[in-house]
């Protein structure tokens, strides 16, 4: 089976981009190993709690929830340089040092990012 | 410079770069190009300025391509290792197709 890895780089919120990649990775599930990583901005979307009804866009943590199976990697240093270390992170979210988050990409036979 | 110049058959990783230098999608690249044993580099767009940087920061192994439709719009001077293209597309969509590699784009 073909390995994809989408990279989310961008805040969650504020454009469609987290909404699209989501998705996407979704529909790839059981075609493919789907990895999604979260890195720079992409991060905050790990975070536990989003209330996103202010807004009127669907809340991306549940999505999150749903898709249990979906392979969901923190990059550790976008977290730390944010300052979310501490905070309360979703459950199924893995953490990944530099190294790991890198070999994760490039261990994957496609990577696609929005 | 025509494609089949370009046609190589080889195991190699290919990039595609399209942002400048600062952007964190260039230093991830970048990460990524550094721990490739073989790769390909294509800038692009905004990409061609990271031929202004110093050629250190690319490895030796890395082959770099740029198109050269950019590299006349930003006024940018490539070095004379750097290949650079008229048929950028055309030769990039022929080497991600035949490449045994992966392909990333940024």
């Amino acid at each position: 089976m073909r390995s994809v890895f989408y990279l989310l780089d961008s805040a969650p919120y504020g454009s469609e981009k987290a909404l699209g990649l989501l998705n996407a990775a979704a529909a790839s599930l059981g075609k493919m190993e789907v990895t999604v990583g979260l890195y720079g901005d992409g991060v905050y979307l790990a975070l536990r709690g989003q209330d996103s009804k202010g807004l009127g866009v669907p809340n991306l943590a549940e999505i999150l929830y749903a898709y249990g199976e979906m392979r969901v990697v923190a990059h550790e240093p976008s977290l730390a340089k944010r300052g979310l270390f501490c905070e309360g992170l979703i459950e199924t979210v893995e953490l990944a040092d530099e190294e790991a988050f890198l070999k994760a990409v490039k261990d994957s036979d496609c990577l696609i990012l929005l | 410079m025509k494609v089949k110049e370009y046609m190589v058959l080889r195991s190699a990783d290919v990039f595609l770069l399209t942002k400048t230098p600062e952007s964190d999608r260039s230093k991830l690249c970048m990460k990524l190009l550094a721990r490739s044993e073989r790769a390909r580099l294509y800038l692009a767009g905004d990409g061609v300025y990271h031929l202004l940087e110093d050629k250190a920061v690319f490895p030796p192994s890395c082959e770099i391509f740029a198109c050269l439709e950019d590299v006349a719009a930003r006024g940018v001077v490539a070095r004379k290792e750097v290949k650079v293209l008229e048929e950028f597309y055309n030769i990039l969509v022929e080497d991600v197709m035949e490449a045994t590699g992966r392909f990333f784009s940024f």
